[in-house]
């Protein structure tokens, strides 16, 4: 079914959207969820909210692409469970790594500021990822919107580990000059 | 709130065709296996793919003009609901047939031999399980303030290493790792790490596996190992090539030398893999894309084999590099073609597309390239599996019935030419492509 179809099912309120979009983009979200998760129980516990979210969120919304719309809800919601397991102190995996790895980012005069929009940092992040060369974007986004471990990362490309951490390191400092340029400090 | 949790979260909120885009190919590992024993798996994997690339010479077949693709009409339902212990085998069509096992222990699997969590160790011939020794070999090695306890498990077999070879320290960040290197029986690289990601350190050994004495290459070379990590082997075991920060290095395992690659290249090279025992590809960047080209080891000229190639990205199609002598370049329509980087020839795939749910990988031997597509609710997803054999040209695959397969949580190679796939309970699935 074409998404423009699911799309529809959603604004008519019909159960039927929930079943496509299980069936279109159910594998999509759960590899997603996965990758940072870990654990298979959670994922699909994360995939299922993030059907509720979609459902409540479409109408008023109308998503352009309905697959990285889904993407983001499984993200961002595997994500929070993964940092609330970290806050309990219960690891955090693959996203502990990743928040740590992305601390060599934060300007070094002052935080980033709490008022801070979010999407304003999304805007910000958006057009320094599109400067960057496409294999340094790409290998960014997989360890940090995918949050997939170094060595797997390097599988997917075909490189090596090293290849990946080096292109990660230049990439993160790039960010952290971009930030403080763009005033992303106090 | 954290601050590096601030710019986590805003990376989700960048636009959809960058998300898109850096979508990577599905990749053939076990996803809740822990990281550390994934990445020693990766290794391994990497290294055979390196080391074996290879081994076999090309034949007739493979410089056809096109590789033929052949989807059969035959659909895998899965094993017998009545299967026992006992290997039961279906036939798939055109010489394919999947071979279904059920062990209760396994532990892991390497080249054609799978160790229980007993420690015993089964092979597959000829339809039927046997009992194999595995033989043991152990060291205690020194570095940076620790105590590696080595002991490791091993057997030959098909002409190459069946390793179960990994371990901890008491130390949470301290683990070692063999791998095979090339064709050796001899001898394996012993791969010593400290710290996690972006601070981890290793240090490259060579184990004999007789005697368990160590030896570090390097040093040999008159180098100090503390800054190099291992790449990979080359198909005979007679070099490793290894790398320092960005520098990559051939280092000769006999002749005691080290080399720089960008030296032997005349260019900056950002990857280096063996496509034969003599020889070295090079990925050099260069306007916005890479060329790949070969070096002879044993001294003469690069050769140029393929320019402007773009990595693969699902959407826009370019090359997916397997760490082989093989890869497959991708357009943006899906229509794909195999390169051959030790040659530079290039060969389509007719009547065949890929795409964002695909995936390829090379085998351990070097000649038959893995085809899966993922898509289906079940574990992993794999709704389809297919096999080009580089030697003669032939590419077969066949459909996975949905809710009928058993849901796979591992795809990869059972020995050097068969792909497997691992499910929940000890199921196994050896995929023989005759």
């Amino acid at each position: 079914m074409e998404d423009s179809e699911i799309v529809g099912l959603f604004w008519a309120r019909s159960e039927q959207a929930l079943a496509e979009t299980a069936a279109k983009y159910g594998a999509y979200c759960r590899r997603i969820a996965l990758d940072i998760l870990r654990s298979p129980e959670d994922a699909e516990e994360c995939v299922n909210d993030a059907y509720g979210k979609a459902w409540d969120a479409i109408p008023p919304h109308r998503p352009e692409r309905l697959s990285t719309f889904l993407g983001k809800i499984t993200r961002n919601l595997a994500l929070q469970r993964s940092l609330r397991g970290r806050a309990q102190k219960r690891g955090g995996g693959e996203t502990a790594l990743a928040l740590s790895e992305l601390e060599e980012c934060v300007p070094a005069r002052g935080e980033v500021g709490d008022a801070l929009d979010a999407q304003t940092l999304a805007t910000a992040l958006d057009a320094f990822l599109r400067a960057q060369p496409a294999r340094a974007r790409r290998l960014f986004l997989a360890r940090y919107w995918y949050l997939l471990p170094v060595a797997e990362i390097a599988a997917r490309c075909g490189l090596s580990e090293s290849s990946v951490k080096s292109s990660l390191f230049r990439t993160r400092s790039k960010l952290k000059i971009w930030l403080e340029r763009e005033g992303f400090s106090c | 709130m954290l601050n590096a949790e601030k710019i986590l979260l805003a990376v989700g909120d960048v636009s959809d065709d960058l998300i898109e885009a850096a979508a990577l190919p599905a990749a053939p590992v076990r996803r809740t296996r822990p990281a550390r024993r994934l990445a020693v798996c990766l290794l391994a994997a990497a290294l055979l793919i390196a080391s074996l690339a290879t081994a076999m010479a090309v034949s007739d077949g493979f410089r056809a003009a096109v590789h033929a693709f052949f989807h059969l009409t035959a659909v895998e339902t899965g094993a017998p609901a009545d299967a026992g212990e006992t290997p039961v085998s279906a036939a798939l069509g055109d010489g394919v047939r999947a071979v279904y096992l059920q062990l209760d222990s396994v532990r892991d699997c390497a080249n054609g031999v799978i160790r229980l969590q007993d420690g015993s160790a089964l092979a597959l011939r000829d339809g039927a399980l046997v009992p194999v020794r595995l033989r043991e070999t152990t060291a205690a090695v020194t570095w940076d303030g620790t105590v590696f306890r080595v002991d490791l498990f091993w057997q030959t077999g098909d002409g190459a290493l069946a390793l179960f070879a990994e371990g901890k320290t008491a130390a949470d960040d301290r683990a070692w790792s063999a791998v095979p290197l090339g064709s050796r029986t001899d001898a394996v690289a012993l791969l010593l790490s400290a710290g996690r990601q972006e601070a981890r350190r290793e240090r490259f050994l060579l184990l004999d596996l007789e005697t368990g004495a160590t030896s570090d290459p390097l040093a040999l070379c008159g180098a100090d190992g503390a800054d190099f990590t291992f790449e990979s082997g080359a198909p005979d075991g007679g070099a490793a090539l290894l790398r320092r920060g960005e520098a990559l290095f051939l280092c000769d395992l006999r002749a005691h030398t080290l080399r720089d690659v960008d030296a032997l290249a005349g260019a900056a090279a950002d990857a280096a893999w063996f496509v034969s025992a003599d020889t070295l590809a090079c990925r050099i960047p260069a306007d916005g894309g890479f060329a790949v080209l070969t070096v002879p080891l044993g001294g003469g000229a690069p050769a140029a084999r393929f320019s402007g190639l773009q990595e693969y990205a699902a959407g826009s199609g370019g090359m997916i590099f397997t760490g082989g002598r093989y890869g497959l370049d991708v357009a943006a329509g899906g229509s794909a073609a195999v390169c051959d980087f030790l040659t530079g020839t290039r060969t389509p795939i007719a009547d065949f597309a890929f795409d964002a749910n695909a995936f390829v990988g090379l085998s351990p031997a070097g000649t038959r390239l893995l085809f899966a597509r993922f898509g289906g609710e079940d574990g992993l997803g794999l709704t389809q599996l297919g096999l080009l054999d580089l030697e003669t040209g032939r590419f077969r695959a066949f459909d996975r019935a949905a809710g009928e397969c058993r849901p796979g949580e591992s795809l990869g190679w059972f020995d050097r030419r068969s792909p497997l796939l691992t499910s929940a309970g000890g199921a196994l699935t050896v995929y023989r492509f005759s």
